[in-house]
């Protein structure tokens, strides 16, 4: 077998992305959004303004995984619409090689990124986020998720790296005290809400980028 | 989720990067797996040393796909005891990702509407496409070999059947896949005069009556394992099959992802849906025709089946072979299993050109026949000329076909995509993409004055728009080009200022070279391999003599297309890929009891 022709990790980012440029600019994080199972970029920045507001500069990435391959995704019936992250019926059961693709085409996008950015993640998309959160990019300050489970991946090990100053606001899910504890160990700062409030004034307690501060 | 408590990262901070590979592990991919060098193979199953089995069954069934899937189902309803054995740890391979579109020949939703041509005329048509070079007119076998001939009879013959039992016994319930856009042509060149389709493509109907894509067809072949009460290994690679002293297959040993190894006694027979070889590097550059750079097919499709069938003796067949599409080469080096394929370039005006900026194929013509223009070997530059074929799309283009993949959304943009605000600028870009590609595709460069040789072949397909005749590929002169086309992957996005205009092929529109220019690099992938071990129309695995060897049976991706080369249409590969699976399982669950000895 060619073990070496598995690139073991995206080193570039094949994602579709939407941008819409807010406010405060870079006195903000850029809030990073990943969609729902059966969404797209261009519609998630739409639900992301609403929850975050006019400040934040807001980039959705698009998952590449067509919900309905037989068709292009504009036309397909509302069941089949959109793009999905990951291979798997329950989004806390992702499929491993789909989810490890996924996870490393974002890492990818946030590692360029270049500035202070919260993950804004929805159910497959929340996620997604909530474990690239455990793998500390550079420049991540906070987390917000909708619709999260905790993820399984049998016989998966995460790493553990120090969460201290990095802001997890968990919204609108269910049992999740197994993820909400796994992040306060690693000292991130857990909230944990039924609905969304205050998001605007989350953002702005988080660390952005100084010089535009300044 | 278990976490390690090292904070291994010396930062006490920064995390660590995200690796692919270990999550390719854990899905099961064996040549992720650190020391997974011993290839699948056979051994003695009376071995000295060999530990007790761990299972008795009758059949053993290998894949849990499609063909997997059905043949488990079949056999159980033939009274055997079936254990279904998986080597990803999601269950239904790469059906769960497809469209789950079958194509069944005389289907009964055609015969009730009585538009099913006749039986000879069907299998005529099936010979001439698959083995083009050894078709006659005349009598069956119409050129082909008799056993090359019975195969196909077997696919008319017992598909319709086939699909009838399943939704009998509850298993999978099946209406005609001519919804939501009205039927469509299938992928023979049958169209050419202008008659209706007959679209013999099927897939499953979910509870509430609607259309079920691959993953429902998954979902209800899994229910009917289930509720029969078969066992389902999941995780369990078969790294071998286990013979008896008459070369008789009596069982197979598995290993799990922790190495560990079971052995299934499998007293009737082994039948085997494990799908092709698409993720296995070694065995495409060995076998494929030319650069394959990815394709849809799950991680876990790395042919295993070819090596043990290769070692128990079987004559391989179609291994030069692929259902093929064209994949977004950025994609295609991103994904371990690419996510989307072009199914037809989206646009009236989006042409295909090689790096010498020439057009080189019809881009309306199906997946599988276009995607194989990628292998064309140029003699003089000693190189493989449409290795990488470029999509160039204009703002027209951009803004009226956005969203049909690859061309990205209104208001969303892609990596993948270059652009220059003229043909020079275009060219430039591209050269630099290819220069950053280059680490993992090689030096890869356009033709010097790139951006002449575009606007000759603009020009020149501006005209051929103008007249509605594509002269030099015949674009839009099929019926499956126009359907495909206009009704699928081009119709327009309303709100944009560009008139659609009326042209005399809807297939084609001038591309305006003095506006934006974009170009995606498309690569050669597949939906999957479809060579490996031959068979007979029972299912039974070919040896090289000819001869059955027994207990070792196949369907689907992993062996021999029985259809060829050729894909038919919607469902080429999943039709067939049952129809031989429940072919299989009738034969295995019937064979006789095979001694250990």
């Amino acid at each position: 077998m060619a073990e070496s022709a598995i690139d073991d990790t995206g080193d570039s980012c094949s994602l579709v992305t939407a941008r819409v440029d807010g406010a405060c600019g870079a006195r903000l994080p850029l809030v990073v959004a990943l969609h729902a199972r059966g969404g797209d970029a261009a519609s998630e920045t739409e639900r992301v303004r609403l929850r975050f507001g006019a400040g934040p500069d807001i980039v959705a990435l698009g998952a590449a995984r067509p919900c309905n391959p037989m068709q292009s995704n504009l036309r397909s019936v509302a069941a089949y619409a959109g793009f999905s992250w990951y291979l798997g019926d329950d989004p806390a059961r992702p499929e491993a090689a789909s989810f490890g693709d996924a996870l490393a085409q974002v890492e990818a996008f946030v590692r360029g990124i270049g500035r202070p950015f919260v993950l804004a993640g929805d159910e497959q998309g929340a996620v997604l986020a909530i474990v690239l959160s455990l793998f500390t990019p550079d420049g991540l300050v906070g987390a917000h998720t909708v619709r999260l489970s905790s993820p399984t991946i049998d016989g998966w090990t995460p790493p553990f790296a120090r969460m201290d100053g990095i802001h997890i606001v968990i919204e609108d899910s269910g049992d999740t005290s197994r993820i909400g504890l796994e992040l306060e160990r690693r000292g991130a700062v857990v909230d944990v809400r039924d609905r969304h409030a205050g998001l605007e004034r989350w953002l702005e307690s988080l660390p952005a980028d100084e010089d535009a501060r300044d | 989720m278990s976490t390690d408590n090292r904070d291994d990262s010396g930062t006490g901070r920064a995390g660590r990067r995200v690796s692919r590979r270990e999550f390719l592990r854990l899905a099961g991919v064996a040549a992720a797996a650190a020391g997974a060098t011993t290839l699948p193979g056979v051994r003695d199953a009376r071995a000295e040393d060999a530990p007790k089995f761990d299972m008795e069954v009758d059949v053993v069934v290998v894949g849990s796909g499609a063909a997997g899937s059905v043949a488990a189902i079949f056999a159980h309803e033939a009274g055997a005891k079936v254990a279904l054995v998986e080597k990803a740890l999601l269950f239904g391979g790469t059906t769960s990702k497809s469209g789950g579109v079958y194509w069944i020949p005389n289907n009964r939703f055609l015969r009730e509407r009585g538009v099913e041509g006749p039986r000879e005329q069907t299998i005529a048509k099936m010979a001439r496409f698959s083995y083009p070079t050894r078709f006659r007119e005349g009598d069956a076998p119409f050129g082909l070999a008799q056993h090359e001939y019975d195969l196909l009879a077997a696919l008319y013959d017992n598909g319709p059947t086939m699909v009838d039992e399943l939704e009998r016994l509850g298993a999978l319930v099946s209406m005609p896949a001519d919804k939501p856009f009205g039927a469509m042509p299938d992928y023979f060149d049958e169209s050419v005069d202008d008659k209706e389709p007959i679209d013999r493509r099927m897939w499953s109907k979910k509870p509430d009556g609607s259309f079920g894509l691959g993953a429902e067809m998954v979902r209800q072949l899994k229910e009917a394992i289930d509720k029969r009460q078969i066992p389902v290994l999941m995780g369990h690679r078969v790294v071998a099959v286990l013979r008896n002293s008459h070369g008789e297959v009596v069982g197979v040993e598995a290993e799990k992802i922790d190495k560990s190894t079971i052995r299934i006694r499998a007293s009737r027979g082994v039948i085997f849906g494990s799908g092709g070889f698409t993720q296995n590097p070694d065995l495409v550059e060995q076998f494929q025709p030319g650069p394959v750079f990815g394709g849809c097919a799950v991680p876990t499709n790395e042919g295993d089946f070819v090596y043990i069938a290769a070692a128990a003796g079987a004559r391989l067949g179609n291994m030069s072979s692929a259902w093929r599409a064209q994949i977004v080469l950025e994609q295609a080096l991103q994904f371990s299993s690419t996510p989307d394929d072009v199914f037809m370039p989206p646009g009236d005006s989006t042409i295909l050109v090689n790096r010498l900026g020439r057009r080189v194929v019809n881009e309306t013509a199906n997946y599988n026949e276009r995607t194989r223009i990628h292998f064309a070997w140029d003699p003089s530059r000693h190189e493989w000329i449409n290795m990488l074929l470029f999509m160039i799309y204009d703002q027209r283009g951009a803004e009226l076909y956005g969203g049909r993949f690859p061309i990205p959304a209104p208001g969303t943009q892609a990596p993948y995509v270059v652009t220059g605000a003229n043909a020079n600028e275009l060219e430039v870009a591209i050269n630099q993409r290819l220069a950053k590609l280059a680490p993992k595709i090689g030096h890869v460069q356009l033709e010097e004055n790139f951006a002449g040789s575009l606007s000759t072949t603009v020009k020149r397909f501006n005209e051929f728009a103008a007249r509605g005749a594509d002269v030099d590929f015949h674009r839009g002169e099929k019926l499956y080009d126009r359907l495909w086309h206009s009704h699928v992957w081009s119709y327009p996005n309303p709100g944009t200022t560009h008139a659609l205009g009326k042209t005399p092929n809807p297939t084609m529109h001038p591309l305006d070279p003095a506006s934006r220019l974009y170009a995606i690099i498309l690569a050669s992938g597949t939906l999957d391999t479809n060579g490996g071990p031959m068979i007979s129309a029972l299912g039974e695995v070919l040896s090289t003599d000819g001869k059955p060897i027994p207990g070792l049976y196949g369907a689907g991706n992993c062996i021999s297309s029985p259809t060829g080369h050729y894909y038919y249409g919607g469902g080429g590969t999943l039709g067939p890929a049952m129809t031989y699976a429940y072919l299989a399982a009738k034969s295995a669950a019937a064979a006789p009891v095979k001694e250990l000895d």
